[in-house]
């Protein structure tokens, strides 16, 4: 074998040594990658765009660490989408807007090395130090394939690395060749560029690897023939649907019981032992109270972002993508949408980030202007709340409780709100651009790697635990101050003609004369059609930032009015001016309204933030921010009209 | 190997490195194509002119390999793609090619590549060694050493394996033998030994 020393392939003298995996989507790479770092991979973005990046760090067997790369999986270097692209990019030395790696380590699924070797050809070309891993030679043998994988060694001119899922011992072997990456063999002659001279080539370097091809792999055929079935799969995949949704709130409701004991254990300690009045109501309400509110969400949260990982791992999330090609080419969108869709059902976030596997820039647009109209995460604590208002939980038509059905409901209409939008957005940016064709890998079914899973889900909760201790936190922490301030003394109160000895007179006064109480009146013009009063304001104000703040607001403007009894003293608020003072603050038709105007409204900067960086401008979050905000005032003004009408 | 193919498109061929000697190239083409055995004296086509520019300075044939040499001063990078499709170019026409007989380097270069191959990753695999100790044009002489030479299959490796796979590529093989060893023809009484010949 000749031995070339490529520029680069030795420790640079500053910085660890940097392989990147290379390889398209659905070989194992991903696998890979999380076992070659474990959990210790950091996430950022190239530079210039909004392609995520995925790079970790790995310990070598001579005591070095090297650094791995996660390139975005891609089918070519002639690139379709932005991840394509980055990849092309990378692999370019002469590109230095990214840095190009030392070397690649190259994932080949031996099942389909046909069309991989054709992919490993362009690559070849880039001129870095290659080595192939190839993956799913297990699979390839069960499926009655065979492969040799020295011959394959000797035919391509490159080191060839055999690497199984669940095999540490082959690791080893990966990472030993990664050590000695200075001796690399690479071809003597690149392989061609020329498709015809290609096939050519490809049909040659598998003659002498003795390459069979896996026979059809039956066990996904036989379950793909239900599973696809125009009738059966559909009706399967509504079933699961459903079951996903059950699981996540059945499941997680007794976990989220327990945290939430546990906070308010928290905070009656807080309130206890902390001697200073201020401080003990600012600890107890603003951070356990309002922190705490939404941290009882991380078992759904995890549980959502596990079945979705569970799904995707097993390869049933592109089936369902298949299925829904139908509806979603109904919105404009491709079954991919779906998947982003799907995913904005956690959290906006990671599905507008998932927008960018489409290849089609106005699909993605319009997907993400979509995504934040699924009913998210933080929607359930508002509706929950809302829901208990409004209907009692023992009500049941049969074996279908009321409470649950208009749950389902709201996530329906979260659903068609999503579609519009896109099918809209679709509309309004034109018929411009070449149609894109649909094609997508079904992937085998697989057993879900446990570490996979495990990954995916502990980056989303960390994602969410970070924005919980930022943005929630600060406004938590802002609007305790903005609901507490100006103090007021002694003096100024009994002139007033409150009752300074009752706690719950003097709180309420100096919620009503606090800094949020005038905001709240500020913008009363604005929301009273829709009945709601100023201190529903307050609280909707505060969830701009984050919508999980709503439950906390409302918790702290009915303790201040009956702390000791705050779920009983929102039920019976009471509008205290006006033309309604002295009815009822919640009514049916208000609660209605309010459901609906969260069902609309764009009420999270992280969502903004994450449009502004995928789009790469602000034009699209002002437009959806603006739109969604007008949408959910109408609707919510025709919701309670409606519902007034009726009841 | 199915040689029926469209009329445009190229023939399958790739290149492997030779051992210690960076100016040749083994070119793995369709063993199908009825190739004379030999040294190349003249080819079809670019091919042809490829040696006639002393680009190419020397050439030996098989069944489905071709060793080429550049002359000096050249390098594979750069005239490898030409050579590929001179090659290819080259190959529709077997008829046309020109050789002077080189049996016995052909058939050592032959032998060579079947033990570097994965019939030699075998027996090591199992401790043995086999090594070329004789080659004439038509006979190779090989020697079991290792696990091999006690073992009871090395009869039918010689035999059904190793004949198969050289004359797969050279035809004209009459035989394969063992060399005899020297050990056993120097025993006098047939003691049973536990030691290892060779």
């Amino acid at each position: 074998m000749s031995h070339n020393h490529h520029g680069g392939a030795t420790a640079t003298a500053t910085g660890l040594r940097r392989f990147a995996l290379v390889g398209s989507p659905n070989s194992g790479k991903t696998t890979l990658f999380n076992a070659l770092t474990g959990l210790r991979a950091k996430t950022g973005n190239y530079p210039g765009v909004t392609v995520s990046r995925y790079e970790g760090v790995t310990k070598l067997p001579d005591g070095d660490k090297a650094a791995v790369e996660d390139l975005p999986g891609a089918y070519s270097l002639d690139p379709i989408s932005p991840d394509e692209d980055i990849v092309a990019q990378v692999l370019d030395r002469d590109h230095h807007h990214v840095p190009t790696p030392d070397a690649l380590l190259v994932t080949l699924d031996a099942t389909s090395l046909q069309r991989s070797l054709g992919f490993l050809a362009h690559v070849l070309q880039a001129g870095l130090p290659v080595c192939v891993v190839l993956t799913f030679a297990d699979e390839h043998a069960r499926r009655r394939g065979s492969v040799d994988a020295q011959a394959l060694e000797r035919a391509l001119g490159v080191t060839v690395v055999t690497v199984t899922a669940g095999r540490p011992d082959e690791l080893a072997v990966l990472r030993d060749a990664m050590t000695r990456v200075g001796e690399w063999p690479a071809p003597v002659v690149p392989p061609p560029t020329d498709p015809e001279q290609v096939t050519a080539w490809i049909r040659s370097v598998l003659q002498r690897a003795e390459y069979t091809a896996a026979g059809t792999d039956t066990r996904t055929n036989r379950a793909d023939a239900v599973l696809l079935h125009p009738v059966w799969g559909t009706l399967i995949f509504f079933v699961t649907m459903f079951v996903f949704f059950q699981t996540v709130f059945t499941v997680a409701a007794p976990l989220q019981g327990w945290v939430e004991e546990g906070f308010a254990w928290l905070g009656e300690l807080a309130r206890e032992s902390i001697p200073i009045g201020w401080l003990s109501s600012f600890v107890a309400d603003a951070l356990i109270g309002g922190v705490g509110g939404v941290l009882v969400f991380i078992p759904q949260i995890a549980l959502l972002f596990i079945l979705i990982a569970l799904l995707e791992g097993s390869g049933y999330m592109s089936r369902a993508a298949f299925l829904m090609d139908r509806v979603m080419a109904s919105a404009g969108l491709e079954g991919r949408a779906f998947v982003a869709l799907l995913s904005s059902v956690a959290c906006a976030i990671p599905g507008i980030m998932a927008t960018r596997s489409l290849p089609s820039a106005k699909d993605r647009i319009a997907t993400m202007m979509g995504a934040p109209l699924m009913t998210c995460a933080a929607r359930l604590p508002v509706y929950v709340l809302l829901i208990g208002m409004l209907v009692p939980a023992d009500l049941r038509w049969g074996p279908i409780g009321l409470q649950g059905t208009i749950m389902f409901g709201l996530y329906l209409l979260g659903a068609v709100a999503a579609m519009t939008a896109a099918w809209v957005t679709k509309r309004l940016t034109g018929r411009r651009g070449v149609r894109m064709p649909f094609y997508m890998e079904m992937p085998s079914y697989r057993m879900p790697r446990l570490r996979s899973v495990v990954t995916s889900v502990w980056d989303a909760c960390k994602a969410f635990l970070r924005k919980v201790s930022t943005i929630i936190l600060l406004t938590t922490v802002v609007l305790w101050v903005a609901l507490n301030l100006p103090l007021q003394s002694t003096t100024s109160m009994e002139a007033a003609g409150v009752d300074t000895s009752d706690d719950a007179a003097v709180s309420s006064y100096v919620l009503e004369h606090s800094y949020a109480a005038s905001a709240g009146k500020a913008v009363e013009p604005v929301f009273e059609p829709l009945g709601f009063d100023w201190r529903v304001n307050i609280a909707v104000i505060s969830t701009f930032a984050a919508r999980e703040v709503f439950v906390a607001t409302l918790g702290q403007i009915a303790a201040a009015s009956d702390p000791e009894d705050p779920a009983g003293a929102l039920e019976q608020m009471t509008v205290d001016h006006g033309p309604n003072a002295g009815q009822p603050l919640f009514t049916p038709g208000t609660i209605a309204a309010l459901m609906i105007f969260f069902a609309f409204a764009l009420q999270c900067m992280s969502t903004i933030g994450t449009m502004r960086r995928e789009t790469g401008t602000w034009k699209w979050p002002v437009i959806a921010w603006t739109s969604y905000f007008a949408a959910a005032w109408v609707f919510a003004f025709l919701t309670k009209n409606l519902v007034e009408l009726f009841l | 190997m199915n040689t029926i193919r469209v009329a445009s498109s190229p023939l399958p061929v790739h290149p492997e490195p030779v051992a210690a000697d960076g100016r040749a190239l083994l070119w793995h083409v369709p063993v199908a194509v009825p190739l004379p055995v030999g040294r190349v004296a003249a080819a079809p086509g670019a091919l042809g002119e490829l040696f006639a520019d002393a680009t190419l300075s020397d050439g030996l044939v098989a069944r489905g390999l071709v060793w080429l040499w550049l002359s000096d001063g050249r390098s594979w990078r750069a005239e490898g793609a030409q050579v590929r499709e001179a090659l290819q170019a080259a190959l529709v026409e077997p008829q046309r090619w020109g050789v002077v007989p080189a049996g016995a380097e052909v058939l050592s270069r032959v032998t060579d590549y079947v033990l570097a191959g994965t019939l030699g990753a075998y027996i090591a695999s199992h401790g043995g060694r086999i090594e070329v100790s004789g080659v004439t044009d038509e006979v190779v002489e090989f020697a079991f050493e290792g696990a091999c030479a006690q073992c009871p299959a090395a009869d039918d490796t010689l035999h059904s394996r190793l004949e198969s796979a050289v004359r797969e590529h050279y035809p004209a093989l009459t035989g394969v033998v063992e060399r005899p060893s020297p050990r056993a023809l120097r025993r006098l009484l047939p003691w049973p030994t536990l030691r290892r010949a060779g």
